[in-house]
């Protein structure tokens, strides 16, 4: 098991990380079922509703939207945990490899587009020069940013961030990733005593975010089973939550 | 000319209801199958020109499934297509043997397909209309 193993998985050892296992394993197929349905019905548009009239109808539409967003979020946060716990267990093989954190957290823009649209928050893709590839385990860094990124725009929502910014930049400790916004209310401390009550509490981080802020914790279970911590950290004004990668030594040709 | 059979073996039935809408929609004659058992009465009773298949079933996992399915003569040309919600990732030590010995045409991984995918994937293995 790694070391740093996260207070989220952690706390799920023995029976009840069994029980942790299977009812996530069991919520995809609910979750899939309201995805693939909603698409059906969206699809489907004004014949499924005809006796609609336009503002109804595109009222449903913005709903089915919605719902197909909300549901596609759940199933990759549940997917993210299940990866988290697997690599944290030592069933899935911790493979390093090269990983554009750039190109990383472009697909992440692009993967939060449709939530950041529903939250009225912009997303700012901000790249600090040019960087080297990292040395990661690019499936589960991709899951962590798309977590963190899914955690944070809705925070930005409940806190009134309107800003988000996905940056890459370089630190004392090395190449960092993170996500930054005018979120006052998150700190060094208050992230700590959130991650001690995630379990305890329906909102461990009630000046941040509305809900369970299921995805910033499913991105320290990943960052954590990944060896690499996830911190309160700062870019230009802007305080969010980062992880700090050792470029890899063989590809340095940045 | 007969709209393309298709067998799919899906264990939830509300899932099925809706990938056998979409399919149907695309133009395929859709067969459900919620076990290993049924599909292959199925499948003896109208020859598919595809198979869609979950792995994770009652009784009988996909995969034993499939080497059963393979050792008819009859079914041995078959496409079959994947649709799981079993991770990519977990049926890498497998892989080689699907596409190989098993004639697995393609694998989706069921939370990430979307019904577009998941028609496009049966399209590019057999037309909606077949002259069988």
């Amino acid at each position: 098991m790694n070391e740093g193993f996260s207070t989220v998985v952690a706390s799920g050892q023995g029976n009840a990380a069994q029980l942790l296992r299977a009812v996530a394993e069991q919520l995809k197929v609910p979750l899939t079922t309201i995805a693939r349905e909603t698409e059906l019905a969206g699809r489907a548009g004004g014949v499924a509703f005809p006796d609609t009239d336009t503002a109804t109808s595109l009222a449903t539409q913005h709903t089915l939207a919605s719902i197909a967003v909300q549901s596609d979020i759940a199933l990759r946060l549940v997917d993210g945990y299940l990866l988290g716990l697997n690599i944290a267990e030592g069933q899935q093989a911790l493979d390093f490899e090269p990983v554009s954190l750039a190109a990383l957290m472009t697909d992440t823009a692009q993967e939060l587009h449709a939530l950041a649209r529903q939250h009225e928050v912009q997303l700012e893709v901000q790249l600090s020069g040019k960087f080297a590839p990292v040395m990661a385990h690019a499936q589960g860094v991709r899951m962590a940013l798309l977590s963190l990124g899914y955690g944070l725009v809705e925070a930005s929502g409940a806190c009134g961030n309107t800003r988000l910014s996905l940056a890459v930049h370089r630190t004392s400790r090395g190449v960092t990733a993170g996500l930054y916004g005018a979120f006052e209310a998150l700190g060094a401390a208050e992230w700590r005593r959130a991650i001690t009550q995630i379990g305890l509490s329906q909102r461990p981080m009630p000046g941040l975010a509305a809900t369970t802020g299921a995805g910033l914790f499913v991105a320290e279970t990943l960052f954590a089973a990944m060896s690499t911590g996830l911190r309160v950290g700062r870019f230009r004004k802007q305080s969010g939550l980062a992880a700090t990668f050792q470029a890899s030594q063989q590809l340095r040709l940045v | 000319m007969n709209a393309a059979p298709v067998l799919l073996i899906e264990p939830d039935r509300s899932l099925a209801r809706t990938y056998r809408t979409a399919l149907e929609a695309a133009g395929y004659m859709v067969e459900w199958a919620g076990t290993a058992q049924t599909a292959i009465g199925r499948a003896d009773e109208q020859r598919p020109s595809l198979v869609i298949l979950e792995l994770q079933l009652a009784q009988h996992n996909g995969v034993e499934f499939l080497y059963e399915f393979r050792s008819y003569g009859e079914w041995q040309d078959i496409p079959v297509i994947i649709h799981s919600f079993t991770p990519p990732a977990n049926l890498a030590t497998l892989r080689q043997t699907l596409e190989n010995d098993l004639g697995i045409v393609a694998t989706l991984y069921k939370p990430r397909t979307s019904l577009d995918i998941l028609v496009a994937a049966v399209r590019r293995h057999v037309p909606a209309e077949s002259t069988a």
